[in-house]
């Protein structure tokens, strides 16, 4: 198990009160000018060489999104970003587009080992036989800024017929997959921020895994914002085709900044008959200094179509980052009997503020959900559960079964809970309950009489609180969240 | 009338009531002023679209008939024959305070048996002297229903209560309307220290199309017990804008009981603010609705001091097309350890085409707390009825059974056995099982 010690001597290096990852590496990067505006938009598109109907495709989202304002509903409160005075391209500076890691800046190569996440993460999971190595891999399509500058196992996830890679690639290299479906599960103009990152999108990942094909690896891209002032703007697109399987893991950490960073990426997922996406999030960005400056602004759209019938899409997500988080990781549950599941688990900490939950829309026959939130707030932050789940008057039989609890730490906290749940099928059933409490003092008391240390027996009762979601993690991510977890609550008690 | 809010022929006709009635209503100059700043409000916003949200499912702005003018008063012979229909509670007997067409009439009201511990005094005479109040609860301030209440308030009751009274007649507050309008009441209810009381408010109205705009204030001193019950029987016409404020003491028990049975649109929404220590704060209810008809529940319950009880329990009953709304929400303040709060509200869809949306909500900042929601819709139980039918119960009595004991169990509540003998007499009539 190499990759559970390496997990775990990398969280071991975090400290208490500082966030380790907060250093700048210093690569040249090119820059589109600051601010937002047509030719920006052109810059980009010709950055990124990409036919004209993107940059039509580009300039109408922009156009609408003049149009529009910024969402205030959510239990949140921040500044309101400057959209002028940001950057919405930079790109690190790459020689010609690498073949294989050693072409790859070595520099940006010391960034990943920095954050401990090595690009030969083959070597590390291998095992012992190459047999084994096919189910154990982990391919990385790294993200540094905005740009894709490196991408593994490209030749063996080509054998199996599957698609990975950027989406500005997949835009020059699969036109007709990337017209056919991006947008059609978020559409331009679905809210403020997707159709920004609809008019700015800079990069992210693009997965196709053809009829039939379960894919070999679990995929994995790792985040990393750098360069002041500059936006994230990703994007993905992942479509399974009809029969297949793929599991997806998104994780991601920034560097310390004073001044707030914006991000709003938008992940689309499509599910196709018979098909299976597991989409799994480690969010830890950058929350903000103790007396809550700075930090990450995290507006994010994300939303899976179970386009077909017997499609099944997963979420599971743990945030412990940003400053600021908008995020309803949502599935259209289309197709007859199709199945969509939503774990979270959301904690906030310091002056941090997370408004985030789950839409679950039941449009097709005998379609089932099932949400599962867990909420810790502590310090001065605030936790909000925000959530729907509805069922379209055809949607007979539709089940849900929805489960958020929240548990507050310290008495300068908040923890929300705002369901929705709407039915228009009688013979929809739909559950809902939540609870809110505190770590009781016999839990703590029992453990403390055996010698526990109060910090290590509130993470010790978090986690058991958190179990049913961590268990919904690929290995590779659980002991890495555990960790995390601990860590974000560390000062939290006392 | 020129601001872009008013839209609507609604909102139009809404307006130009509020001006021209101006003159007419009750008040000294300083209430005055409340009602012009009520009326620039709405000027300003309008009825509330679905993008309001506590108005998200109940769109105001739609049921809001465009041909507004205030209800008419009623010639008493008229309305004593309508009085002897409107007795929906005739399982208990009460001190009845009547409110016809939005007025209080001393006349038609039943005090016999008051004894000294209650005052009664008409809001319209308290207004005009200047000794009415307006003093909502922090939770209700800006709430649109209110807002308009006060703009075009008529009239109401003030019943005050003596300290440490235990009043074993339940008091009947009744409101009938009759022949159509508009009418705007708000009444207080004063519950001295200590004292002991069952309040009954009942709502009911002919076939024509009227629009009443009710509230009720409840001042609950300490270590008094309050049992409240509501029924909203409006007509077939009827629109109905329920509020309920209560601001409660401390070793309080406050109960209150909603029954939401008829009326082409009904808000029913309650305030409740724990104010002291150590008291308890139950909520029940349930909401029959059938055809097109739309019943909303809303509530919020503000704990505001630690050690309180709160518990919310909801049943709705939907058939045919009918719309139904549950809106709750607890706000536990920074300062309300030890809070035990506890909300379920559940639904049962009768019909195809009939919807439910169901919306808890926590809103916590404290720590020391157990806090908990539940909302649950479906169908009724295949099971359930294949047994009453294996046992001969045609399949139509077998559903009626069911949704009885569905109901029976937010009944069961009640603490105050009368309420129970009424609230049940009411449904099984309803139903068409009362023998």
């Amino acid at each position: 198990m190499a990759a559970v010690k390496e997990t775990v001597d990398q969280v071991k290096q975090i400290d208490v009160d500082q966030y380790k990852y907060g250093f700048v590496t210093d690569i040249e990067s090119e820059k589109a000018p600051l601010g937002l505006n047509e030719d920006v938009i052109r810059f980009i598109s010709a950055k990124k060489h990409e036919p004209e109907w993107m940059l039509e495709w580009r300039l109408d989202a922009y156009r609408r999104w003049l149009t529009m304002e910024e969402p205030t509903w959510a239990k949140l409160d921040y500044p309101k970003p400057k959209f002028n005075e940001i950057y919405y391209y930079s790109a690190p500076k790459v020689a010609e587009g690498p073949k294989s890691l050693d072409e790859v800046d070595p520099e940006l190569l010391k960034t990943y080992a920095k954050l401990g996440i090595p690009l030969q993460e083959q070597e590390i999971l291998a095992g012992v036989t190459e047999e084994n190595r096919q189910y154990s891999k982990v391919a990385v399509d790294a993200v540094f800024d905005s740009v894709s500058v490196a991408t593994t196992f490209k030749e063996e996830l080509k054998k199996a017929g599957v698609i990975f890679c950027s989406i500005s690639e997949a835009i020059r290299e699969h036109p007709e997959l990337v017209k056919k479906y991006l947008a059609s599960v978020v559409p331009v103009s679905d809210n403020f921020y997707a159709t920004l990152n609809s008019a700015v999108f800079t990069d992210g990942s693009f997965v196709y895994v053809p009829e039939g094909v379960r894919c070999p690896m679990e995929l994995s891209t790792y985040f990393r914002i750098n360069e002041q002032n500059t936006g994230q703007f990703e994007r993905t697109l992942i479509i399974a085709d009809k029969g297949s399987y793929v599991s997806y893991l998104e994780g991601c950490t920034a560097p310390q900044r004073d001044e707030n960073q914006l991000h709003a990426a938008v992940v689309e997922l499509i599910a196709l008959e018979d098909a299976e996406i597991k989409y799994s999030t480690v969010q830890n960005w950058y929350p903000g200094d103790s007396e809550g400056k700075g930090g990450i602004y995290n507006f994010v759209t994300k939303r899976g179509d179970c386009r077909e019938k017997n499609a099944k899409i997963s979420w599971t997500q743990v945030e412990t980052g940003s400053a600021i988080t908008w995020k309803y990781p949502s599935c259209i549950l289309r197709g007859d009997n199709s199945t969509g599941e939503f774990y979270s688990i959301a904690i906030s900490n310091g002056y941090q503020q997370i408004d985030s939950g789950t839409k679950m829309i039941h449009l097709g026959k005998n379609t089932s959900s099932r949400i599962i939130s867990k909420g810790i707030s502590a310090g001065r932050s605030n936790n909000t559960y925000r959530g729907l789940v509805s069922a379209h008057k055809k949607a007979a039989n539709a089940r849900n079964f929805t489960q958020c609890d929240s548990l507050l730490i310290g008495d300068q906290c908040g923890a929300h809970t705002v369901p929705y749940v709407e039915s228009k099928s009688a013979s929809a059933i739909f559950e809902h309950e939540a609870t809110t409490s505190k770590i009781s003092d016999d839990q703590m008391f029992y453990c403390q009489a055996r010698g526990i240390g109060e910090e290590e027996a509130v993470a010790l009762i978090v986690n058991g609180f958190v179990k049913d979601v961590i268990q919904q993690l690929p290995m590779e991510f659980a002991v890495e969240a555990q960790k995390l977890i601990n860590i974000s609550l560390e000062g939290s008690v006392g | 009338m020129t601001t872009p809010a008013i839209k609507t022929a609604a909102d139009k006709a809404l307006a130009s009531l509020i001006e021209s009635a101006k003159g007419a209503l009750p008040g000294n100059e300083s209430f005055a002023s409340l009602r012009s700043a009520a009326a620039s409000a709405f000027e300003e916003n309008g009825l509330p679209t679905r993008r309001v949200e506590e108005w998200k499912y109940s769109d105001l702005k739609k049921a809001m008939p465009a041909d507004l003018a205030l209800a008419q008063p009623v010639d008493s012979a008229l309305a004593k024959q309508q009085l002897s229909g409107a007795d929906i509670i005739k399982a208990v007997e009460t001190c009845r305070l009547v409110l016809v067409n939005g007025i209080y009439s001393a006349e038609l009201s039943d005090l016999a048996d008051l004894g000294d511990a209650i005052s009664v005094r008409s809001v319209a005479e308290a207004l005009q002297a200047g000794e009415f109040q307006l003093d909502d609860p922090a939770i209700a301030q800006g709430d649109i229903a209110l807002s308009l209440n006060t703009a075009l308030l008529q009239d109401g009751v003030i019943v005050e209560i003596a300290a440490g009274a235990e009043i074993d007649k339940p008091l009947e507050i009744r409101h009938i309307m009759i022949g159509g309008g508009m009418a705007t009441v708000r009444n207080r209810v004063v519950i001295g220290k200590g004292s002991k009381v069952g309040v009954i408010e009942t709502f009911t109205g002919d076939e024509a199309a009227y629009q009443l705009n009710t509230a009720i204030d409840y001042r609950v001193a300490d270590d008094a017990k309050l049992n409240v019950l509501r029924i909203i029987n409006e007509g077939d016409n009827g629109l109905h804008l329920g509020s309920t404020t209560a601001t409660v003491g401390g070793h309080v028990h406050f109960e209150h009981f909603t029954l939401s049975a008829s009326g082409k649109f009904v808000r029913s929404q309650s305030f409740v603010a724990m104010l002291g220590e150590y008291s308890d704060a139950d909520l029940f209810g349930a909401s029959l609705v059938n055809g097109s008809r739309h019943s909303d529940i809303t509530l919020k319950m503000d704990h505001a001091v630690p050690n309180c009880n709160s518990k919310e329990q909801y049943r709705t009953v939907l058939d045919d097309k009918a719309v139904g709304v549950f809106q709750g929400q607890i706000i536990v303040r920074q300062y309300a350890q030890k809070t035990d709060a506890k909300m379920m509200s559940q639904a049962l869809l009768l019909s195809e085409d009939a919807s439910f949306n169901n919306k808890p909500e926590l809103e916590i900042y404290a720590d020391d707390v157990v806090c908990g929601h539940g909302a649950t819709c479906g169908e009724l139980d295949e099971d359930l009825l294949f047994y009453l039918r294996a046992r001969g119960i045609s399949k139509d009595l077998a559903k009626k059974m069911l949704v009885m004991a569905f109901l029976a169990e937010a009944i069961e509540n009640v603490s105050d056995d009368r309420f129970v003998e009424a609230l049940e007499a009411y449904i099984l009539d309803r139903l068409g099982l009362a023998d």
